[in-house]
């Protein structure tokens, strides 16, 4: 499975539907092999004059062997008034009412045009990225009156990680009398409590512990708590792998003198890169998302994500927007939009760079995709059309923020469009949906074959400057269709048993890698 | 084996072949990795301006350390480096002089390191760091690719700094210097008239002024003004947001945060105790003071004798007319944007960043 085998597959397509073995021929074929037995084979006009005039050679054929009127070999004229087709021909004995062939026709021609619609997205932002100019405002700010900051690091028996995560905030360069560090600690039943009251036992008056023993579960549940007892004015949320560098603080702050931000993300990179084919391609997938993507919607004042973590949200415009929402499946989604329709910007710093653990393991990413799966479909749900008729989003960010809300429902939709385009190319087609079927193919290659994506996620690696693992490229298809079934599945279960038959959401947890320090809390 | 057989094979070897060919690059990167590494996240950057100085003067100390006390005062001192690369060695007294070939080439490729004050003469490119103990003066027309001098540091009319410049005490900088990169003092950075810059850093920066004559105009603010906008604007977290353009009339005061969606314009005299946005221009009239920052999509420009505790940012271009006075001393700000023209008279406290080039320009 790779881009290669799309490339191959996108011309076999195409040129499927450009040589006479499509359904609407083949009444055409089985007369030219009954007539072969006929009559003398020089008599048959040679292919391309086939093709070059099938009206006078459908009434040569039909007044040579003279077919019954019935035949099952006459094919039917039509005209479609729906269409505005005119002179195609269907088969006789189609399956399919016409009326459901062209209403499963008009449904693949809007999804082609959705593939179409996010691979000039794709390729907007990366050609923005490769040669646009590029928006940094906030990064230079370098002195300044620096606010009073809380700084968040959600933590769910992390007993593995939260120690380096709270050696490397000590180390912060922020001034002390400034800055909180509060651990949520999210009932935890491992050590991470333990390990978090030796940090605040070694360093007194440094860091401020929030030790979460009931409630709603979940990372915003748990952060709407928190926020309650903090006292900065920004707010920032680290996870508890996460380990942030000297600079990191104020670089995220910085954004925040802009009175219009009410959020900034700064960029992830995985730190595991090197463990297994997965982190290396999951490597290149975060970086297109952030290098390219993220910076683009930045540089474009389109709509940047908030992405719950490395990043960090205004106080007061996160009261503005009614605080965090505990029923939030993905609450950086949720916020992101929140934000965007109570008239505040976020900010995506890409120069903000902190490592971060990816995971290891195909069951691992399944889960995590599927997650951020139904929490972006239900941002969707919530906001799509709020977005849509705002009166404070400008249309550029209503167009990209509608496009950002339907990213996962893409994979569900191109599978489908993949099922009806090989439904309905053997049970009922005629001369447009030749052309939509050889649209579509290119599209599907170009969008994951090969081009839209591919092009983002190498250039991305490129602009990273790294130079040999961009050979991975083709692999990543793989990542591409393990994400693609995942979230088509994430899907079904969230229309079908989460909203249908009312199934209590559950929170799933992303596994930690790293061991657990042994005896840390002394 | 039959012909048809072998051919068959032929046939399957070739296509699997035209299959396999495109992948073998990430077949072998996959299967021999050479570029696994994490992307470098440097932890310890925490964006210092100060930082290529302070690792030069700690290579400095720990390579030159234990010599350059032993130095006689007007002993010069060739050192070959590890690298290969040559340095020469400036007693108390000493003074650097060109070698006949450094004459005729006007150029100087070794690392220059005086234990005191060092003078450079004029008219020389020095492609190598200049390293002095005390203060440093470099010559009229020379180019120099980095300096550190412990003490103060001078450069003359016409001379340029192609890297970046740190002085432990005061930064002067004549007339029609060119400082492409960083310049930093521990003190404070004296700049004249017709100076481009890039980066600038210090505890205080005049612009076109010494320091003892930076005049400290006071601002009277007016009453609190009960300024609502018009129509197209509505308070959302606290902050005024209004659609289009807003101009705030002259000498009040306003207490609220105020962004603007289209071009903003501040009457004279004005106090704002909040931060200010504009998504277009910003003009700020003369004699206003604002408490927090001043930030824009499009121009800013303060007017004279101007006040701002916060940070100046635009994504174009900042315009500081003559008596404006950016951060104070015990509270530096930033002011940043690609492009920054800053009339005599100025004051900053604490950075001044133009991400293209910045210039330093007699009062209109």
């Amino acid at each position: 499975m790779n881009m290669f085998f799309w490339n191959i597959l996108a011309w076999i397509m195409i040129a499927g539907c450009a040589f006479p073995v499509c359904a609407d021929d083949a009444d055409f074929l089985a007369a030219r092999r009954f007539s072969t037995t006929l009559s003398e084979p020089s008599a048959l006009p040679s292919q391309p004059t086939f093709f070059a005039e099938p009206e006078r050679e459908r009434t040569r054929l039909q007044s040579d062997f003279r077919l019954e009127p019935h035949s099952v070999l006459r094919p039917r004229e039509r005209t479609s008034s729906l269409l505005a087709v005119r002179g195609y021909v269907e088969p006789r004995y189609a399956p399919l009412s016409p009326l459901l062939v062209n209403a499963a026709l008009y449904l693949l021609l809007a999804i082609v045009t959705l593939v179409l619609v996010y691979t000039l997205r794709h390729y907007w932002f990366t050609i923005d990225r490769l040669f646009g100019e590029q928006r940094h405002p906030y990064t230079d700010i370098d002195t300044a009156d620096w606010p009073k900051v809380t700084v968040f690091i959600a933590a769910h028996n992390e007993e593995a990680v939260i120690a380096n995560s709270l050696e490397a905030l000590l180390d912060i360069d922020y001034p002390a009398d400034r800055l909180e560090i509060m651990p949520v600690n999210d009932r935890s039943t491992d050590r991470t409590r333990e390990i978090i009251d030796g940090f605040v036992q070694r360093f007194p008056g440094r860091i401020r512990p929030f030790h979460r023993t009931g409630g709603k579960p979940g990372k915003a549940a748990a952060l709407k708590d928190a926020t309650e007892l903090a006292a900065g004015d920004i707010l920032i949320v680290f996870d508890a792998d996460y380990i942030p560098g000297r600079g990191l603080v104020r670089q995220l702050v910085a954004p925040f003198f802009d009175p219009e931000n009410g959020a900034v993300m700064g960029r992830v990179v995985p730190l595991n890169t090197g463990t297994n084919l997965l982190t290396r391609l999951l490597d290149m997938e975060r970086s297109g998302g952030y290098q390219v993507d993220q910076q683009a919607r930045m540089n474009l004042r389109l709509v940047p994500q908030y992405g719950g973590t490395v990043g960090g949200v205004r106080r007061a415009a996160l009261d503005a927007v009614g605080g965090w929402r505990d029923d939030a499946l993905a609450e950086d989604t949720d916020l992101t939009y929140r934000l965007l329709l109570g008239g505040w910007k976020t900010v995506y710093q890409n120069r903000s760079e902190c490592y971060e653990e990816s995971p290891e393991d195909w069951p691992v990413r399944v889960r995590q995709i599927m997650r951020w799966s139904k929490g972006h479909n239900q941002a969707a749900v919530r906001y799509g059309f709020k977005l849509l008729k705002s009166g404070t989003v400008s249309r550029r960010e209503k167009l990209d923020g509608a496009l950002l809300l339907g990213i996962f429902a893409m994979s569900p939709i191109l599978l489908l469009g993949w099922m009806m385009a090989v439904f309905l190319y053997y049970f009922s087609s005629n001369d447009w949906l030749i052309g939509a079927l050889a649209l579509f193919s290119l599209m599907a290659y170009s969008a994951l074959g090969n081009f839209a994506a591919f092009f983002e996620i190498g250039a991305a690696v490129y602009l990273d400057g790294s130079v040999q693992r961009i050979r991975l490229m083709p692999l990543n298809f793989l990542g591409f269709l393990v994400s693609m079934l995942s979230i088509s599945r994430a899907t079904f279960n969230q229309i079908v048993f989460d909203t249908l038959l009312k199934r209590k959401m559950v929170w799933d947890k992303t596994v930690r890698y790293r061991q657990a320090p042994q005896g840390e809390a002394a | 084996m039959n012909g048809g057989l072998l051919w068959t094979f032929v046939l399957t070897g070739l296509v699997a072949l035209l299959f396999i060919l495109p992948m073998l690059p990430a077949l072998i990167e996959y299967r021999w990795p050479r570029d696994v590494t994490p992307l470098r996240v440097v932890r310890e950057h925490d964006g210092n301006v100060t930082n290529f100085a302070n690792v030069f003067d700690q290579y400095i100390e720990s390579r030159f350390g234990k010599m350059l006390p032993s130095l006689g005062a007007s002993e010069i001192c060739p050192v070959r480096l590890e690298s290969g690369a040559s340095c020469i060695l400036l007693g108390r007294t000493a003074e650097f002089s060109l070698s006949a070939a450094e004459h005729a080439a006007l150029t100087v490729k070794q690392l220059v390191v005086g234990v005191d004050a060092v003078r450079l003469p004029d008219n020389v490119l020095f492609e190598s760091e200049v390293f002095a103990g005390g203060d440093f003066t470099g010559g009229a027309q020379s180019a120099f690719r980095a300096v550190l001098a412990r003490g103060k540091a001078a450069l003359v009319s016409g001379s340029a700094v192609l890297r970046w410049i740190h002085a432990g005490g005061v930064l002067s900088i004549a007339n029609d210097v060119q400082l492409f990169g960083r310049a930093s003092s521990a003190s404070h950075i004296e700049l004249g008239i017709g100076v481009e810059f890039e980066r600038l850093h210090a505890p205080t920066i005049l612009f076109g002024i010494a320091a003892d004559s930076v005049a400290q105009s006071n601002i009277f603010p007016g009453p609190i003004c009960d300024w609502q906008p018009k129509a197209n604007g509505e308070m959302i977290g606290g902050q005024w947001r209004v659609k289009g353009d807003v101009a705030l009339p002259p000498g009040c005061a306003y207490a609220v945060p105020l962004v603007a969606i289209g071009n903003l314009r501040v009457g004279a005299a004005s106090w704002l105790k909040r931060a200010l946005k504009s998504n277009g221009d910003l003009v700020l009239g003369d004699a206003c003071q604002v408490d927090d920052a001043v930030v824009a999509t499009g121009k800013v420009e303060i007017g004279a004798g101007c006040r701002i505790r916060g940070p100046v940012i635009s994504e174009t271009e900042v315009l500081l007319r003559r008596g404006s006075v950016v951060g104070t001393l015990s509270n530096p700000a930033t002011v940043s944007a690609p492009r920054i023209v800053i009339e005599a008279g100025v004051m900053v406290f604490g950075t001044v960043w133009a991400r293209d080039n910045g210039e330093v320009r007699a009062a209109a």
